[in-house]
């Protein structure tokens, strides 16, 4: 309780920063024909990812720190949706192609570039991140279901579920600057909701979906059903 | 019950915040609030909270709606009153 305590002292400044903590799992996924992620991670095992958020911070992203051949996924949901769980069958599906960023409350630092999600030591209850930061590229709001299905919704749709996830500063003026945040962070990222089951064609479906969807809006609908 | 005149000068909580996107307006509270929760309303309810922005009337407030709006007054009042109602419950409402 003591560490969470301070996790939401520093939540509370973030914004300053161009960053917010928000509540979901994240995991990073390496494109095909780039190296495995186990490699990439050592090479910035030492390096000091809070230097770079706290004392560093710019408007552009940080070029030692992004590694450009992947990108992160984020899981957001009510507690015990099953957040971790689907996340878990994205590590199973993907082997040493995803490594998890964050499974409890990444921070998402947004810039004129796109938003960027870190890895902290704050990462739930499996104890599952990684020191790194990688390009946000969608956010998945899920939902239990008994059949797998995926859409891909307007920021519009997504910002309630954006408001209830992403950490509310007691501060007004902070709190309006994550709003800020927030608005900018849905011009670069990609949502959708997901109603899925536990089974593996739920990751299937949720991974073929959002990794392999370049398209700009409208909506995209695919139906996955439980065999 | 309490009972409130409509007469009684009122205006927005300060830990609470407007944001809107699209059509859809939204009424987010600091952390730390007695409501955890998000408003989502239309931009009827959009109007009435950004009228409680600077110290107002429920009267004032029937009487900006009447002259904005072409609907009868009787459903206006009751519009506007069952806005307040919904934020004196979450405490977004200084009286």
């Amino acid at each position: 309780m003591e560490t969470l305590a301070l996790y939401r002292k520093i939540a509370e400044k973030m914004p300053a920063y161009d960053t917010v903590l928000f509540h979901g799992s994240a995991i990073a996924v390496e494109e095909p024909g780039g190296l495995p992620l186990c490699e990439l991670t050592e090479a910035y095992a030492t390096r000091d990812v809070y230097a770079t958020t706290e004392k560093h911070a710019t408007t552009d992203a940080d070029p030692d720190c992004i590694q450009t051949t992947r990108q992160a996924y984020l899981f957001t949901a009510k507690s015990g949706t099953g957040k971790s769980t689907h996340a878990r069958l994205w590590r199973e599906m993907l082997g040493t192609r995803a490594v998890m960023v964050n499974d409890d409350k990444p921070l998402i630092r947004v810039t004129d570039q796109g938003a960027l999600i870190y890895g902290t030591p704050w990462d739930g209850k499996h104890r599952l991140s990684s020191n790194i930061c990688v390009p946000l590229k969608a956010v998945c709001i899920l939902e239990q279901s008994l059949e797998n299905h995926i859409r891909r919704i307007t920021p519009t749709e997504a910002m309630p579920f954006l408001l209830q996830q992403v950490y509310r500063p007691s501060d007004p003026r902070m709190l309006a600057r994550t709003l800020e945040l927030i608005d900018r962070m849905a011009k670069s990222v990609s949502f959708y909701k997901l109603a899925c089951n536990m089974d593996p064609e739920a990751a299937q479906l949720s991974y073929h979906t959002m990794v392999t969807d370049e398209s700009p809006m409208p909506i995209i609908e695919r139906v996955w059903a439980v065999r | 019950m309490i009972l409130h005149r409509k007469g009684t000068g009122m205006k927005l909580n300060k830990d609470f915040l407007t944001h809107n996107m699209s059509e859809d307006y939204y009424l987010v509270p600091v952390g730390g609030t007695d409501f955890s929760g998000i408003v989502k309303g239309n931009k009827t309810m959009g109007i009435i909270i950004e009228l409680l922005k600077n110290e107002t009337t429920e009267d004032q407030i029937i009487s900006a709606m009447t002259a904005r709006f072409d609907a009868p007054e009787e459903v206006l009042k009751r519009d506007v009153e069952k806005v307040l109602v919904e934020l004196r419950k979450i405490g977004a409402l200084e009286e």
